[in-house]
């Protein structure tokens, strides 16, 4: 009868097996590691020691989280990415409608035959205006020095005004004209057959047919003959930053003159909308092309409006 | 206190904590390192009026130890096929040995307990503290590891009484 075999161990005599188990403890070598040489000390950790791609790989829960977490980060990101990019940016904008506003009158006349911008005169030589460059324009002429600089720093050049009638040289002509010859043209002032100075057809002072200021051209508004032009390339305009976090909606009203080869020129805004969606619309509208509107089986300019709504879903 | 001095003072109870709860003294070096690092480079998270340095520094050895656990995906199956071999050997083998190897046996948390109460004398107050739980928590943990203990090496008394007398 052996009672005390399996009887358990009383507190004071587990205390001394347990007092048994010393442990000798590596005083200088711990202190050698931590106070000797700090700084490479701080460094050499496991932790810091194994390579990036081992906290991915290794299967220890922490790490496990990480990798988990850093994937689904990337996964986030990505979906982001991808629903909210382009395709999410058309949705976004609901929809920009072009209207051509035919009754729409701006401060340029009706029809072809008074637009743009002014003509010529000469000094009524009978040979028709010579070939050259057209000089340059000018709000206040500048008259160059008597005595002659055989090379001027800043050299003058020659520009024409309402009031400029009298032009020296004599390479200045219309580009327009067919003449090879030297002659100012049949006009009372400046080039070309107009009056009022200018070069060209018309009555005022700028280049081109037409009358006033500016150069002239052939611009039409839609109506009548004129056919208005089709849009067939679109680009859709961004939202600005600013006005996505305003959650900012409205349209923009563009001036738009669509010319003969389709492309939109002279954008301004006629109904402005701000917080950057102006400049966005016409960023959008520059790259847009358009068939051109139709004059009588013949490509014109045509000046239209176009109204580029931005709506936020 | 400066880290010099807490390092004379408790170094020796701070390795000897984690080699007693690991079993491995280059992990007890390299704990006992950066605890005292920890001290070295960020002195102001010590608040003498919430814990005495010494439980500090257990405080943050005993984080670490289970940080390196976790990451080093030591379980308990790797002690339960240790205890196997140890039975088997159980006779062949000193006390000082056998005891380490049954106190490597207990569950962590009971291990924890065990050795912050028996070899470091702490006061179940202040192992509540490092451990972070409640002191009946700690209580019923000591108990347990306690009793295992004795069941455990009741045998070996029976040797060693045969052997003395």
């Amino acid at each position: 009868m052996k009672p005390f075999e399996t009887e358990e161990l009383t507190d004071q005599e587990l205390s001394q097996m347990l007092a048994t188990w010393t442990v000798s403890v590596p005083t200088e070598e711990l202190r050698a590691r931590i106070f000797s040489d700090r700084t490479p000390t701080f460094l050499l950790t496991s932790e810091v020691e194994q390579p990036w791609y081992k906290a991915l790989l290794s299967t220890g829960r922490q790490n496990r989280s990480f990798g988990a977490a850093l994937a689904f980060q990337i996964c986030a990101l990505a979906f982001c990415f991808v629903l909210a990019g382009p395709p999410a940016m058309r949705r976004i904008i609901k929809d920009h409608e072009i209207i051509f506003l035919a009754p729409y009158r701006t401060k340029l006349p009706m029809a072809a035959e008074k637009a743009g911008g002014g003509g010529g005169g000469g000094q009524h030589a009978l040979t028709p205006v010579s070939r050259g460059e057209a000089p340059k324009f000018a709000i206040k002429p500048f008259v160059p020095p008597a005595m002659a600089v055989a090379k001027p720093l800043l050299p003058i050049v020659p520009t024409i005004t309402a009031q400029a009638p009298q032009i020296e040289a004599t390479n200045y002509g219309d580009p327009s004209t067919t003449f090879p010859g030297v002659s100012p043209g049949q006009g009372a002032n400046g080039l070309g057959d107009g009056k009022n100075g200018g070069v060209g057809k018309g009555d005022g002072t700028g280049y081109g047919p037409g009358k006033d200021g500016g150069i002239g051209g052939e611009t039409y508004v839609i109506g009548g003959e004129v056919s208005a032009p089709v849009l067939i390339l679109k680009v859709e305009p961004e939202y600005s930053e600013e006005a996505r976090r305003a959650k900012f909606s409205g349209s923009v009203l563009l001036s738009v003159v669509v010319d003969v080869n389709g492309i939109p020129r002279d954008i301004r805004v006629v109904r402005t909308l701000g917080l950057g969606l102006d400049e966005k619309a016409i960023e959008a509208v520059q790259r847009w092309r358009f068939r051109p509107g139709m004059r009588r089986g013949k490509a014109v300019a045509v000046q239209a409006l176009v109204d580029v709504s931005f709506r936020l879903l | 206190m400066t880290a010099e001095q807490a390092f004379d003072d408790h170094h020796k109870a701070v390795y000897r904590f984690v080699y007693r709860l690991t079993g491995r003294p280059e992990l007890a070096e390299d704990i006992t390192q950066d605890c005292f690092v920890a001290i070295l480079r960020e002195p102001q998270r010590w608040n003498g009026a919430r814990a005495d340095m010494k439980t500090y520094l257990f405080a943050i050895a005993r984080n670490l130890t289970f940080k390196r656990y976790r990451d080093e995906h030591i379980n308990q199956q790797v002690d339960q096929e240790q205890a196997l071999t140890v039975r088997d050997r159980r006779m062949d083998q000193e006390l000082p040995v056998l005891v380490a190897q049954m106190v490597s046996q207990l569950p962590d948390l009971q291990r924890e307990a065990l050795i912050l109460f028996e070899y470091e004398g702490f006061q179940l107050s202040e192992i509540a503290q490092i451990v972070k739980a409640d002191i009946g928590v700690v209580k019923s943990r000591l108990h347990r590891a306690r009793e295992g203990l004795k069941r455990a090496l009741a045998p070996q008394r029976k040797v060693e009484t045969h052997e003395t007398v």
